[in-house]
């Protein structure tokens, strides 16, 4: 990310060390195989009984219509506090609007999404206007002038996240307040017209922000049951992710982004990009587009390569699969960011409390100091960022276990796994090769 | 189908436990690696100019010294000439708060931005002339040109 040219940040993580790169692959390689060998042969997930409900005091709490309420509101004043910055405030790497939008909220989606489940869709601001102007017109903000059409899916949301990491990692001039301003606001006039012409639907498939953020909260354990709130394992959580076409396209930029991130800071393509003639943004262009389109292209190959059942089509099967990427992603870019989160997260904070630069210390948070603890200890933060690879490569092999027995015909549960087993494996050491030579 | 279930349980069971063992293997090789790598000595990094570690990274950086007197200290030779820039993005190992001598040579007055935390400018004129930059934290620091814009070297901070 060119981003600390403006400023924000600086030094960037160590690359962990060869040993812990090998170890990593070759524990991904191990339990890989261990799953495709000795695990169930039966689907395990959502079947028999039903899930557990959350305790009434907590399901009375979260269905009233207050709770959702005081989220919209919370969610709403901070973007608008947000926005104030971003108008009025300095256009200085200071201003906690950049801070805002590329950490706590881009990166910050993440562990909010795994702690609160759909968390972006309760606070989301552009949900809120819709809803205010359907008040005031009248209208319901479910339903629009037409009906989303089905066959679009997650196609809009991908092409969104796309626009977002182009603008994040390629686009020279990303750490300038008026670009980044201009790509909010065009954002929130897409979604407000959007949901004026589809209604709420719209959100749930077009809204980046909201997209990640539901497709992560599927690894939360909260989760819906005949309306009621529940509790499931994360697994069955993520076995319940409809599969909707673009589904694997959304998947392939988070993933395909966030590895093309660490590849622009390896020594190699530093040295290639300069050495180039290409100008830089339009070599980085091609190289984020090809990093996306070889996720996407290897683990659709991946999936369609086995037997399948007379009455199931080929060309489905990627997006009956694609919910198993999520656990990778999440994986991955835990390791690739947790150290940015944790540390520029912290300063947003203290940026926070002073939107104008005037000196001022809104929330009392002006004084504090960053805390570089894991700056500080390269080794935790390379074991953590291993163990969160293998884990999310491991919870990835066994959603995929899952969803091939229950959809393969059944000679061909094992021997069909294989080339998404390969895949997976590539990704992971790949990864980890990424996080290696970064 | 009690008879399928049960299977299905002993089988995932099995799954399962060997599942652990791997993932406790592979804890343990991490661990194993772990211990052999030196942590970032706190003494080292309390002892570095890191400057004010304050909010805001941009300000406050220790203003680079000339100090042409330290024989042991790691030398990048640096030269613009005609809109050329070498080296070309140069990994170089440095360990933590030790000085690293640049010695420019150029054409044209210019300025190299050390994106470290916080993050530290170098200004220099026309001619040849050295600066000494140390950074306080570990991480890889990206030593950046600006006009043309280019990443100089890559400090590779241990």
């Amino acid at each position: 990310m060119r981003l600390d040219a403006h400023g924000i940040g600086g030094a960037k993580d160590l690359p962990i060390p060869a040993e812990y790169a090998i170890a990593g692959a070759a524990a991904a390689l191990a339990i890989s195989f261990t799953v495709l060998a000795l695990a169930w042969r039966e689907p395990r997930f959502n079947v028999g009984a039903a899930p557990r409900p959350v305790p009434p005091v907590l399901a009375r709490i979260v269905d009233h219509p207050a709770f959702g309420a005081v989220l919209r509101t919370l969610g709403l004043g901070f973007f608008l506090y947000v926005a104030a910055a971003a108008v009025f405030g300095p256009d200085r790497a200071t201003n906690p609007f950049f801070g805002v939008f590329y950490v706590l909220l881009w990166v910050g989606i993440v562990p909010l999404s795994l702690l609160f489940g759909p968390f972006y869709r309760a606070i989301s601001p552009v949900r809120t206007v819709n809803l205010l102007l359907a008040r005031v017109s009248g209208s319901d903000p479910d339903v629009g002038l037409r009906d989303y059409p089905a066959r679009l899916g997650y196609w809009p949301a991908a092409a969104a996240l796309f626009g977002f990491v182009w603008f994040e990692l390629v686009y020279p001039f990303n750490g300038e307040l008026g670009p980044a301003r201009l790509w909010c606001a065009a954002y929130v006039g897409v979604m407000l017209v959007g949901g004026a012409v589809f209604g709420n639907r719209f959100y749930e498939y077009a809204d980046p922000f909201e997209a990640y953020s539901t497709l992560v909260g599927r690894l939360s354990v909260w989760g819906r049951h005949e309306g009621a709130l529940v509790v499931r394992s994360p697994l069955a959580n993520l076995d319940l992710t409809p599969a909707r076409p673009g589904l694997l396209a959304a998947a392939a930029v988070l993933l395909g982004s966030t590895a093309f991130d660490s590849f622009t800071n390896s020594s190699f393509w530093v040295r290639t990009a300069q050495d180039s003639a290409i100008d830089g943004t339009v070599l980085n262009t091609l190289a984020l587009s090809g990093f996306v389109l070889a996720v996407g292209a290897l683990f659709a190959g991946g999936v369609m390569a086995t037997g399948i059942h007379d009455e199931h089509r080929r060309r489905e099967l990627p997006a009956l699969f694609a919910h198993s990427l999520v656990p990778i992603i999440v994986g991955y870019i835990a390791a690739h960011y947790l150290s940015y989160l944790v540390e520029l997260g912290q300063q947003t904070v203290i940026q926070l409390s002073d939107p104008f630069g005037t000196g001022a210390d809104y929330l009392g948070t002006g004084d504090r100091a960053v805390n570089y603890w894991l700056t500080l200890h390269p080794t935790f933060l390379a074991t953590t960022k291993v163990a969160a690879v293998v884990l999310g490569h491991v919870v990835a092999v066994v959603a995929a276990h899952d969803r091939a027995i229950r959809l393969l015909p059944r000679r061909h549960q094992l021997t069909g796994q294989l080339t998404l087993l390969a895949v997976m494996v590539g990704f992971t050491v790949g990864g980890l090769y990424l996080l290696f030579g970064g | 189908m009690p008879l399928r279930s049960t299977t299905s349980t002993t089988s995932t069971t099995s799954a399962t436990s060997i599942m652990a063992a791997t993932a406790l293997l592979a804890l343990t090789v991490l661990g194993g690696c772990a211990a052999q790598d030196d942590e970032a000595s706190p003494t080292e990094t309390a002892s570095a100019p890191a400057g004010s570690s304050g909010p805001d990274g941009t300000e406050e950086s220790p203003t680079p010294e000339q100090t042409p007197e330290e024989p042991e200290a790691l030398t990048l030779e640096i030269t613009i000439s005609g809109g050329e820039v070498t080296p070309n993005g140069k990994r170089v190992e440095v360990g933590v708060g030790e000085p690293v001598r640049l010695r420019i040579d150029s054409d044209v007055a210019g300025e190299l931005h050390a994106h470290a935390t916080p993050e530290q400018e170098v200004s220099f004129g026309a001619g040849t002339s050295q600066r000494t930059l140390r950074f306080g934290q570990p991480g890889v620091v990206d030593l950046e040109l600006h006009e043309p814009a280019r990443v100089v070297a890559q400090f590779e901070v241990r």
